[in-house]
């Protein structure tokens, strides 16, 4: 499997007040990897996932995957959202089949695996309750189940954790490791979090500010799987500092510079 | 347990205001200190109240309900799902939107005139008439509802594979029923109204008729059993309604 985005463009408007948001991206991956992109806010990460997801069309640029191109064939991706998008209208159990609903007509089949990735969750429980009555933890704990139960050839993660607080994070980051350890898939992971993107993935691609490039990716050496004492290892402090170096600057640069 | 105490005094002052009205007015028209041709004490209403029922009663409202709800049935499909056109497309909304600031200001009855020159004087011509009337509240609460869905959830569908069809059923319906539902609640109350108006008008039957007939004959036990009758028809909409938004629209917050 393998998986790359070729010197995507992203402008936004045209004329003298367009903005650009990505100026020329490429990065490939491969296998069942782990790639996190870390960047200061309004990099434009969040464009180059909903890129990948189908969701916007780039300005330039293409996606090709095992070889063939986005525009040949419609890539199966499942996205996770920033606050976690359920629908406020369905239920759990609806909610995770909505992730197969629009693959296959087989109504009963798609209810039979949601229910196996809400148990995943440990949200058994709560098949028929509405997002409403769940907590932020529970409600991106859906989010991730209904990810994977459309059994994606890429799956996306757009700041899965930025709205929760740090102890539920840590314990969701860990169910997410332990889930994707048993469904191994190509992960891009978005986040501003270093810790995170230590934690989970195998490489790390550091972006600019706007308009936003790569500007380096970084190894991530550790064995899997993994728990929370990775985090305080001497190799994740080497990774911490590299990726803090690039990331001091290009913040420093985006507060002075006026956007 | 408080907050469950103050609830149950509340519903018990009501109820006390209630009998108290009620107990007054009766006392007050048997003294005579109101004028009892003008208001009868309730105990003669609700006596009355079973004479008309015998006296063809039903039927009556039979034909009320007919035009009322024929009326919502023809004007609220095609409202609300133009509605839901209109709020999802920007651009059909741009195009419609004159049409309905133009029509809209229109009180729809003073159009049953033209009604009755385009169908006659008959039943169509008086659903067509209430059909107006609820046409545009539906259409305009369905097209606020359709416009104030966030766009993430048009997202979520999408990046799920979801075709346009899709985002119709999952997002933009479902997403649109509490709006929808209380612009039916709105133009029930109006369409209430259009229907005893035009019975008032020009029907010999239906309770509209019922009241004017009791008002040329001074008849005015009939004359309030025919109010009382439509106050029981308007609170059972709105009771169905309140269930109706309770059952299809679970995840709204209760007000």
């Amino acid at each position: 499997m393998s998986f790359s985005v070729h010197e995507i463009t992203k402008e936004y408007g045209a004329g003298s007040s367009s903005t650009i948001a990505l100026a020329g991206v490429s990065f490939a991956a491969r296998g069942a990897e782990f790639v996190s992109i870390v960047g200061p806010s309004g990099c434009g990460k969040t464009t180059l996932l909903k890129i990948v997801a189908g969701l916007i069309e780039p300005t330039s640029g293409h996606i090709s995957f095992n070889g063939e191109t986005s525009a040949q064939t419609k890539l199966r991706t499942s996205l996770v959202f920033q606050d976690h998008g359920l629908l406020p209208w369905y239920d759990v159990l609806q909610n995770v089949a909505l992730g197969l609903r629009f693959q296959s007509s087989d109504k009963a089949a798609a209810r039979e695996k949601a229910r196996h990735f809400i148990v995943q969750v440990g949200l058994e429980r709560f098949l028929h309750h509405h997002p409403h009555q769940l907590s932020i933890g529970m409600r991106q704990r859906v989010g991730i189940a209904r990810a994977f139960v459309a059994d994606p050839e890429i799956l996306l993660l757009d700041e899965p954790f930025g709205s929760l607080d740090a102890q539920t994070k840590l314990v969701l980051q860990q169910e997410l490791l332990r889930i994707w350890q048993e469904h191994r898939k190509l992960v891009v992971h978005v986040t501003h979090d270093i810790e995170e993107a230590i934690l989970l993935s195998d490489r790390i691609v550091v972006m600019s500010g706007r308009p936003g490039r790569i500007r380096e990716e970084i190894a991530v050496p550790f064995p899997r799987p993994r728990d929370l004492d990775v985090l305080g290892a001497s190799e994740a402090n080497e990774v911490r500092h590299r990726v803090w170096d690039i990331l001091e600057e290009e913040v420093r640069r985006s507060l002075w510079v006026p956007q | 347990m408080k907050a469950l105490n103050d609830k149950v005094v509340d519903r018990l002052i009501v109820a006390a205001i209630a009998i108290g009205l009620i107990g007054g007015w009766e006392l007050a028209a048997r003294k005579e200190w109101i004028e009892s041709l003008v208001f009868p004490p309730p105990s003669r209403i609700i006596a009355n109240f079973g004479n008309l029922w015998r006296n063809d009663l039903p039927r009556n409202v039979g034909l009320t309900l007919l035009r009322f709800l024929g009326g919502v049935v023809v004007g609220a499909v095609p409202g609300i799902t133009i509605g839901l056109c209109v709020g999802w497309s920007a651009r059909l909304r741009r195009i419609v939107d004159p049409f309905i600031a133009a029509i809209h200001p229109i009180p729809k009855i003073v159009l049953f005139p033209l009604l009755i020159v385009i169908f006659g004087i008959n039943e169509w011509a008086k659903i067509a008439s209430v059909a107006l009337t609820v046409f545009f509240p539906s259409l305009i609460n369905a097209a606020a509802g359709a416009r104030e869905i966030s766009p993430l959830y048009f997202e979520v569908v999408r990046s799920y594979g979801g075709r346009r069809i899709d985002l119709f059923r999952h997002v933009v319906l479902p997403g649109s029923l509490p709006m929808i539902l209380s612009g039916i609640r709105i133009a029930a109350n109006l369409g209430l109204l259009v229907t005893v108006a035009i019975e008032f008008t020009v029907t010999s039957a239906g309770i509209g008729s019922i009241i004017w007939m009791a008002l040329q004959t001074m008849r005015i036990e009939d004359l309030y059993g025919g109010v009382l009758t439509i106050a029981l028809i308007g609170i059972t909409i709105s009771t169905v309604i309140q269930w109706l938004l309770k059952r299809l629209t679970p995840w709204q917050p209760k007000s």
